[in-house]
Order: C-alpha cells, then structure tokens, then sequence
C-alpha cells in the first residue's frame, strides 16, 4: 500500500494523465445525466408529482394523455374497479398563456382538487379547493419567470387567479398550471373551438390503486382501457423513453470507455514495472499485494477523477443558460461516482492477470 | 561456519530442465548442495552454466524438474507460489546485480517496504535505521535512488534483504554493476552479514576474484558441479579482479 501511494505521491506526473482523462469523462457523464435529468423530470414532473399511483387512457391513446379522450361513464367504470381506491379526471392542454410579467407556453392540468392526480409538491400558497374555480396553482418555473401568488394567467378569455406554487410539475418541458377541470374545459374550449359545448370529457383518469396493487393487476379489470404505472406514464410521454435511451447509451459507453482508459492505463504500467514487480516477488511480496496496490492506484485516480469532473460538471452548470433543461440530482451524482469507481477497479483488475504471470526469475540474471 | 548446525538450504539430486524434446535444456543435473549458516559460499561458471538457476530453485521462485529442494527444513515441493512468497519474506532474500530499488521510494523507504510485509510495525522504524546504519548510509535515508551512486544503491539493496533478518542471502553478481573499491565495500557487507549475523551468504558470479573471500568455492559446468573447494576464506576488502 505504501508503495502504491508513494507512487502517485511522487510520480503525479505520470498520474496526471489518467486523472484528466477520467475527470473528462466524469464531466462529460455528469453533464449528460444533468441533460438527460434536466429532460426526463421537465417533461415528467407533472406526472410524478403527483398523488396518482397510475392513469387510465382511451385504447388508441398509446399511454398519452394527449391524445387521449375518456367519457365520464369511463371515468366512473375505472372509479368501481377492485383495486382502485380512488379515480378522477384529467384534463391537459398545451397552450400559451398570460400573466402580467409576460406571455408562457404552459401545461394547463385539469384535476379534481379532492381526487387523484393533484399535485404533491406544494411549496407555497395552496392548491384550488373542491367546487374552486377560477384558480390555479403554478409550477415554480413559472414563479422563477415573474408569476406571483395573486396574479391571473389567461388563455384566450379564460382567466384563474394563482393562489399556489407547487415544484417539480412540468410537462413536454413546460410549466404547468394546475386548476379544476371546469376552469381546465373553459380554457381548453377557448383555444380549441372544436371542443365547443362539450362540457364534461376528461384526458384520463388518474388513479389512486388500493395499497399493494399494481397498474397490471388494474388493467385487468379495466377492459380495453389501457392503465399504466405514473413511472410508465412519464416514460410514454412522446420523447422521453428515446431521449433517456439515447443519453443513458452515450453515459454506458462513457463509462465503459472510462474502463477501458483505465485499463490500458495500467496494462502500460505494469508493462514498464515488470522488472520491478519480478523482484519484489522474488523478495516475498505477494501478487496478492501487488495487485492490490493497482486497485488502490485505479481507486484514489477515479475518486480523484470523479472530484474534478463533479466540480466541472458542477460550473458548467453554473453558466449553462436557463434554456437548457439540466438537473444536477445528488442521487446521480453518487450514481455516476460508483459506476466511475467500479470502471476504474475493473480496469485496473485486467492488469491483475499480467501481474499473476510475472514471473520472479526474470529479476534475477538469465534464464541459465 | 558453524559445520555442525543444520544446513539452511539443502538440494538432493536436482535436475532443472527448460523446454521439451530437441528443444530440452538441462540447466542443472542431479545437483546435491548443502549450504550453512555463517558460510559464504561463491558459485562461479560461465554464462549458461547453471548459477542462475541455482539461485532461482534455492529460493522457490523456480520449480525442480526433479529432485529436492528443502529451506529452512521445509521442502519446496507442491507449495503453492502465495507459500513460496511467504517463505521467501521469512527466511530468503535476494541481491540482485541492477539493484532493483523503487525509484519513486527514498533508500528507508525501499527498507521499510519489505520489513513492513514480515514484521509488525513497532520498532519497524529503529530496524530500518538498524540496517541502513549497518551499511553506512544512514545520514542517506531520505535520499531517492537516483540521487545516489551504484554502489550506495546496491548498499541499500543489501540492508534492504538484512532488515528482515534472512537465513539465506542469495546475491545474483551483486558487484556487476560496481567498480573495484564499490564492490569490495559490499562484498565486505555480505561478508559481515555471515560472520557477524550467521546468514548463509550465496554470490553467484562469473568473476574469479570474489572466491577468495568464500568459506566454499562451488565451480559449475554445464549444468553440474565441477568443483567444490573448501577454503580459508579471506578478507573481502582484498578481493582483486
């Protein structure tokens, strides 16, 4: 042990090299999960904030709560189901809204206040009550953006009152306004005058199952709706479950590339210290030993490494504009810093074997 | 030499082969050797002889063809190489002719190292200074090997193998790499280290001149013993090549 800390004490030069490399990793995987995060909980947050443990949607709907319509006849069916304890409407629409501090694309959310799928992330004010319309709360976006508890947002003619903030409720990367779904209807049939005299749809249901029941065993009573966990809902939104595929692929291979950096790393090292490994076997030392004192070495380069990319990671994120959707979660990070670690040990562990096969002999003359 | 205790190595009829068929090299044949504590034995030939593997099989880091091969009381064969190393840290050491120190270690360091793998750390520190003292480097300790000549690396190869208290030392042409006076000054060490401390202390060699300190001069030819001459040995500091 004492060698091998003594030669990254003394020898930084060499260590450098591997330490930048797996800090450039760690900052490029670090920025991408803050991307693929930042996109994921943007687009989710208004589907995981809330009290809903699953949704119900229309058969042609494919798990979107866009595109899906539901009568309330459906809504009452899923309502008496085993398993649900408690189910109520939802209406989404997309849609451009204005506040006194400017115009904002949001996600105006229609829930029943004493029902499912009401927001679980109140941070000020409070949410519409039962029988409430005409007031909203808003996503905290919003609140970063200028709207205060007391201001009306308007689509088309249709105003509500804010009179909450709830945090990490976004939709499709918008804000989002959660009122009653009368309130919801007026709005939805302002912008969209096909919807005119329709006064009692919903998107979905949002559903409360009873404890230790599944989204499965919902859907089985359900019929030809389709029911799915609230995490399935998020990952049905249009884009998310490819965007998070595609980001978690390049982080995968970030790391794997972190490995392999790792590993060839520390194949040249022991390349150059096969003479010096010979010997110390032949004195006594153990490849038990010596092996671990590479694992040590792979170990203090990745946390050394994982430090420097957080911490650039971490300024990036500083000065990244408000445009760009990242999130950088504890919880990834102490993800990422193991994966890096284990990339490293598994690394270095490919030099073990070369270790093993040093023989002893070759310090010591000839062969003869 | 003390001819009546117990050998510390012993090798019966040893036979060492490389390769197979044509291509089979007998490296030693039939080799019977009894090395003792306090005893400074020299083991000359030339290149291809045998004094290598000699060397190689004596300390377990090569297996017999056939034969014997017992340290320590303790027969080599069927141990398993994480045994092997455990009995070379308790009772063999080995000097090598490129001296083989970490460069990235100061001189107490590289003591320290393989005294910390065998002994407990109390006092580890006092036998560090012991052995770098024993060969005048002392003042020397915090010094990086290559801020010292060939012949004080070599003088802390040697305290590095004395600091574990070996039974046998086995020196791989430990004046190789020195000139004249620089090897006289660590033939004398090595010499010490048998009289005063009873190593048994093994030099392989090809040079001539070092015999005459041996207690036991053991000539090798084609892979046998050719001669073994028991001696009055003399003073390493006159040794002449």
């Amino acid at each position: 042990m004492m060698l091998a800390l003594n030669e990254i004490r003394r020898g930084r030069g060499r260590f450098a090299s591997i330490i930048a490399a797996l800090s450039l990793i760690v900052f490029l995987v670090l920025t991408l999960a803050a991307l693929a995060d930042g996109l994921f909980f943007g687009a989710t947050g208004a589907v995981r904030s809330t009290n809903a443990t699953a949704y119900a949607f229309s058969p042609d709907a494919k798990g979107s709560l866009i595109r899906s319509s539901m009568t309330p006849e459906q809504v009452r069916e899923v309502s008496s189901d085993p398993g649900v304890a408690t189910a109520s409407g939802v209406g989404v629409l997309l849609t451009a809204g204005t506040a006194p501090s400017g115009e904002y694309d949001v996600a105006v959310f229609g829930v029943q206040p004493d029902g499912a799928g009401v927001p679980t992330t109140l941070t000020d004010g409070r949410l519409p009550q039962p029988g409430e319309n005409g007031t909203a709360a808003i996503d905290q976006e919003l609140a970063y953006e200028g709207v205060a508890i007391g201001d009306s947002i308007t689509v088309g003619t249709q105003s509500a009152e804010v009179v909450g903030v709830v945090r990490d409720s976004s939709y499709q990367l918008q804000p989002t306004v959660w009122t009653s779904l009368d309130t919801w209807r007026a709005m939805r049939n302002e912008v969209r005058p096909e919807f005119t005299g329709v006064t009692d749809d919903v998107n979905a249901v949002a559903i409360i199952t009873d404890s230790g029941v599944t989204a499965e065993q919902v859907q089985s009573e359900v019929g030809d709706l389709t029911v799915l966990s609230a995490e399935a809902t998020g990952l049905a939104i249009p884009g998310v479950e490819q965007q998070s595929s595609t980001l978690n692929s390049i982080i995968y291979t970030a790391l794997a590339v972190a490995a392999l950096v790792v590993a060839l790393f520390f194949a040249l090292v022991v390349l150059e210290k096969r003479e010096l490994f010979a010997a110390l076997k032949a004195l006594g030392t153990s490849t038990r030993k010596l092996g671990a004192g590479v694992v040590l070495q792979a170990i203090i380069a990745s946390a050394i490494g994982v430090v420097i990319g957080a911490l650039a990671s971490r300024g990036l994120g500083a000065i990244v504009p408000d445009e760009v959707p990242t999130l950088f979660r504890t919880e990834t990070l102490i993800t990422i810093s193991i994966f890096t670690l284990v990339a490293g040990v598994v690394g270095a562990a490919f030099s073990l074997r070369r270790i093993a096969r040093i023989d002893p002999a070759t310090a010591i003359g000839g062969t003869l | 030499m003390d001819v009546d205790a117990l050998p510390v190595a012993s090798l019966r009829d040893v036979t060492k082969t490389y390769g197979q068929g044509d291509a089979c090299v007998h490296a030693l044949k039939k080799v019977t050797l009894d090395l003792y504590p306090g005893e400074v034995i020299v083991v000359l030939g030339p290149s291809g002889s045998g004094k290598t593997t000699l060397l190689n099989v004596t300390g377990g880091i090569e297996p017999v063809t056939s034969g014997e091969v017992e340290v320590c009381g303790q027969s080599l064969a069927n141990k398993k190489p994480e045994e092997l190393a455990t009995l070379r840290r308790k009772h063999v050491a080995f000097i090598f002719q490129f001296f083989n120190l970490i460069q990235t270690l100061t001189a107490a360091e590289n003591v320290s190292l393989i005294a910390e793998l065998t002994q407990k750390s109390a006092g580890l520190h006092e036998r560090v200074e012991e052995a770098l003292s024993g060969v005048g480097l002392l003042e020397r300790a915090a010094h990086f090997p290559a801020q010292m000549s060939g012949g004080q690396q070599q003088r802390v190869a040697i305290a590095r193998a004395l600091v574990t208290g070996p039974d046998l030392l086995l020196c791989d042409e430990p004046t190789g790499a020195l000139d004249l006076d620089t090897g006289r000054h660590v033939l004398a060490l090595l010499q010490a280290a048998a009289r005063e401390q009873g190593r048994c202390v093994v030099i392989v060699t090809h040079n001539s001149g070092i015999a005459t300190m041996a207690d036991r001069v053991v000539r090798f030819h084609e892979g046998s013993i050719a001669q073994v001459v028991q001696q009055e040995a003399g003073e390493a500091r006159d040794v002449t090549w």
